[in-house]
Parts: structure tokens; C-alpha cells; sequence
């Protein structure tokens, strides 16, 4: 499998998981100005990564959009294919 | 909530001065740096203060 393809599911990943952390904490610091600023920065990032990966490789959910003329979302491999 | 000037309440959580007895306290977290996107993915945690992942740190394990 394409090891750039990979890579950047990773940074999608990680874009992610550090959004969940920081809304996690500002669950309990909902004033926190410079997390807020960090949570931002973290979801437009995964947002550009998605459309990045989405554009180059196919959907990464149904509800992705298709941007092919043939739906893409039933094509191999799939995840455990690999 | 009313705030001061650096947007944080007055009533900001501090330690407790003169604690209870049979009273549990959990200390009030404040942000300071935050590891890049991939090493907390990796470490499970984005704040290096909660980094402690078990069977390292003798106090905070119980039989590794």
C-alpha cells in the first residue's frame, strides 16, 4: 500500500486526536482562550488533511464526497484487505 | 461567570486551603505546553503533565 497514502492518515489521526484532547479540556476550562485557539487550529488542520486525502484516495466515510464519476466508496481494498 | 481582563473567572478553582477530612480533592489542571499532533498520539495524551503511562512510575503502580 502507498506509504504517502498512509502517512497522511496518520496526520489525519493525529489532527484528531489532538481536537478530542483539547475539547476534552475545555469541557472543564471553557474560558481558556489559548486552548480555544489551539482546538481551532487542530480541527481546520484535520479538515484540510481530509479534503487533501479524500481528493488523492477516495472517501474516508460514506459521507465523504465523491470525486470521481463512479462511486468510490465500494471499491477494494478495504481497510483489513490491505 | 464574571471575567477579569485575561478572560478568566474569579472563580477560577484554587486548592483547597484547609482540607477536609473524608473530603477527596483533585487538583485544578491549567494548560501549559501540549506535545505535537503525532508524539501525542503516540504517548495517548496530548499533555505532557499527564503523561504517566502505568508500570513506570513506581507510585502510581501497584504490581508491574
Amino acid at each position: 500500500m502507498d506509504n504517502n497514502r498512509d502517512l497522511l492518515m496518520k496526520e489525519i489521526m493525529s489532527a484528531d486526536f489532538t481536537a478530542i484532547e483539547l475539547g476534552l479540556y475545555l469541557n472543564t476550562h471553557p474560558w481558556d482562550q489559548r486552548a480555544i485557539m489551539l482546538f481551532n487550529s487542530s480541527v481546520l488542520r484535520s479538515r484540510m488533511l481530509k479534503d487533501k486525502y479524500e481528493r488523492m484516495y477516495g472517501p474516508i466515510n460514506q459521507q465523504s464526497p465523491n470525486y470521481c464519476n463512479t462511486w468510490k466508496w465500494i471499491e477494494s481494498p478495504w481497510p483489513w484487505e490491505k | 461567570m464574571k471575567n477579569n481582563i485575561n478572560n478568566i473567572p474569579n472563580d477560577y478553582p484554587v486548592p483547597a486551603e484547609m482540607p477536609l477530612l473524608a473530603h477527596a480533592y483533585v487538583p485544578f489542571q491549567y494548560l501549559t505546553c501540549i506535545y505535537t499532533p503525532e508524539v501525542g498520539l503516540k504517548r495517548g495524551t496530548i499533555f505532557p503533565e499527564l503523561d504517566r503511562p502505568y508500570g513506570v512510575d513506581p507510585e502510581y503502580t501497584v504490581d508491574a
